[in-house]
């Protein structure tokens, strides 16, 4: 399947090459990349269900920071901590904020995280956007740091866990670490992410598949149907996925959105 | 957590049982669970017209040595609302949880905090360990053959990676995984019947498994027969585990996980109760010579299978793999990934003796050493120490 998967990569890739560029969006002066898809394997294949293809999008070269999210709590009342309901803002919503417009002592060019994924999805909708589905986040993620298959690189796969498994509770500024392939930061060494489709990991529809998936990531299936059994951070990633449901927001997770 | 592990001469003591009595009331104790499991039919009448009852019959049946719970004891059918509930008491490496101390079940509610943190593997090497309780081993958790087991997993909030816990003492889906997985800053209940009396291993079962294991997520569990273990003098709690470092072995700093190198199965550490010389020195577990000792002994994994040995000291009872079967005069038993063992002996004289993976180069050169510090009379008649030396010259003098 790779082997197939990586041609079809390289026929797309003059429209990849050509399509790689950062701009300013009209929106909340955020820089995005544009990516021009492709296929995404997913980590567990199910018989009958192939790669995803993914289409044409743009997605934020950085995580939303805390002061992006100040500036849109400002203009959105209804997103301050105390005024949104605990069905959309969970218990540990902008825990760690002074007050509603007020960070305290975090630092304003850290990425926000204890959000949920109700406010991280309001925070793209006000800004024309929205979140990257999982599969669209997965394919700028597989990006290499010089090529646009990062497991064609030496080295990936483990610089990538290293990156994933040794970063710091307390994320500190984003755009601080190497771009990736697609000129996009942070994708690994600073704080998990949003995804538009959370369940997605697995929620496939198929009650049957969706079991067997879960049970691989968490039952000590390990890797038995995985398409590269050393991506161990494809594991972290899929794994902290799978727990998660829309009023869930930790210290670890922030966001960024794409169109 | 490991800082705390100095008072390590806090064994269970029951009294002053000899090794005659203990070794008499465990051998009787074994033959009495053997007879009654293989000689005694229960009936549908005494366990009421339920599929339980069907069940046991069927498991009776099929499997007539096994000591499974709700075969033939009517203790066994008291309702769970009417057990006693017990906060279970943990027990952090070398010191064990509690013995039971209990000829009834109970409702046992068990909480345990995950948490990941960077702790010494080795002086000077740092590694950022994942853990149950805070520490490596996970703490040993104590119930009873029967008991209803309440448990409850917590995630702290400065975790980075969704967590949860198979409990190989568990009968059902993912020994509690499925259950259990939580993300940072979660907790997550669910309950079990102790049906098996054993040591079980327990470990986090969250993708990619062998990872979560490698960076110490695993500790036992002891599920006391129902007539309990034999008293001994001292008990510890040792847990073997082999770990995957950027660095050779020594190599100082922050130590990262190495992926190639957990997958070739090529570990830089060995190491018993989370780091190394967590046994050693002024770490070491002490006795006093005549002492009954039990050591229950696990070995976490992830890859290597343990050679357990005491140099110095024959096992008189070892429980093959932990289970029903106790075999006698060991000098070395095999103890798989992601299994234990209970071994039991008497010293005799004193001296250092060393716990090893007898795997040697473990022990020697990757950490898998410990020591067993005994105290005490000699006997001369069992050991003399050294009498003599000289030089040796060989009869035809070369
Ligand atoms: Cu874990």
């Amino acid at each position: 399947m790779s082997t197939f998967t990586d041609i079809f990569r390289k026929a797309w890739r003059p429209l990849l090459l050509a399509a790689t560029c950062a701009f300013t969006g009209p929106a909340a002066a955020a820089s995005m990349a544009a990516v021009d898809g492709g296929l995404v394997e997913p980590l567990f294949p199910i018989e009958g269900e192939g790669a995803t293809v993914v289409a044409a999008f743009r997605i934020d070269v950085l995580p939303v920071t805390n002061a992006e999210f100040l500036a849109f709590v400002e203009t959105h009342p209804e997103w301050q901590r105390g005024n949104v309901p605990q069905v959309f803002g969970g218990a540990a919503y902008l825990r760690g904020w002074a007050s509603g417009t007020d960070l305290g002592a975090l630092d304003p060019d850290a990425p926000v995280t204890n959000v949920t994924w109700f406010a991280a999805a309001a925070y793209c909708e006000a800004r024309g956007s929205r979140l990257p589905t999982e599969a669209e986040w997965e394919f700028v993620a597989n990006a290499g740091f010089s090529s646009e298959l990062g497991r064609n690189e030496p080295g990936y796969n483990e610089r990538v866990l290293s990156l994933t498994a040794s970063r710091d509770p307390v994320p500190g500024p984003v755009g601080l670490g190497a771009a990736n392939y697609y000129g996009v930061y942070d994708m690994h060494g600073l704080v998990w992410e949003w995804v538009f489709d959370i369940g997605a990991s697995f929620n496939t529809g198929d009650s049957r598949s969706d079991g067997d998936r879960r049970l691989q990531l968490v039952c000590g299936g390990g890797s038995a149907g995985a398409v590269d059994k050393s991506d161990y951070a494809a594991f972290l990633r899929y794994a902290f996925r799978s727990g998660l449901t829309g009023d869930y927001s930790s210290g670890g997770l922030g966001f960024r959105c794409a169109n | 957590m490991r800082d705390e592990r100095g008072n390590v001469h806090i064994g269970a003591i029951y009294g002053l049982a000899t090794l005659f009595v203990a070794l008499a009331v465990g051998v009787a104790l074994f033959g009495s669970r053997v007879d009654a499991a293989t000689a005694t039919e229960p009936t549908h009448a005494a366990h009421g017209a339920t599929s339980t009852a069907d069940h046991a019959h069927e498991l009776t049946v099929n499997m007539p040595t096994t000591r499974k719970a709700f075969l033939d004891d009517p203790e066994d059918l008291v309702a769970v609302a009417e057990l006693p509930l017990i906060k279970g008491v943990l027990g952090y490496a070398p010191n064990v949880a509690p013995p039971v101390d209990r000829d009834y079940r109970a409702h046992v509610e068990i909480e345990l905090e995950v948490t990941e943190e960077v702790m010494r593997l080795a002086d000077g090497v740092e590694y950022r360990f994942w853990t149950f309780g805070g520490s490596v081993p996970g703490p040993m958790i104590r119930v009873r053959q029967g008991d209803f087991v309440t448990f409850t997993l917590q995630n702290h909030p400065s975790s980075l990676m969704p967590h949860n816990i198979d409990l190989h003492a568990v009968t059902g889906q993912g020994g509690g995984a499925e259950a259990t997985l939580i993300s940072p800053g979660q907790q997550a209940t669910f309950s079990f019947t102790a049906l098996q009396a054993g040591v079980y291993i327990y470990h986090c079962a969250t993708a990619p498994v062998g990872m979560h294991i490698a960076n110490g997520m695993y500790g036992l569990i002891v599920v006391e027969p129902k007539e309990g273990y034999a008293p001994v003098d001292k008990e510890f709690y040792v847990v073997q585990g082999d770990f995957y470092t950027k660095g050779n072995f020594g190599e100082r700093g922050l130590q990262d996980f190495d992926m190639q190198r957990a997958i070739d199965e090529d570990a830089a550490y060995v190491v018993f109760n989370g780091s190394v010389g967590s046994l050693v020195g002024e770490n070491a577990i002490f006795a006093e010579t005549g002492d009954t000792v039990r050591i229950f002994f696990g070995n976490g994994g992830p890859n290597l299978t343990s050679s357990f040995h005491v140099i110095g000291e024959i096992f008189d009872n070892v429980y093959v793999e932990a289970g029903g079967l106790v075999n006698h005069d060991v000098q070395t038993t095999l103890v798989p990934a992601g299994g234990a063992t209970v071994v039991e002996f008497k010293t005799d004289v004193p001296g250092t003796y060393n716990l090893v993976d007898h795997a040697i180069f473990r022990a020697f050169n990757k950490g898998a050493v410990g020591q067993l510090v005994v105290t005490g009379d000699h006997d001369h008649v069992v050991f003399t120490e050294r009498t003599d030396i000289r030089p040796y010259v060989p009869a035809d003098g070369q």
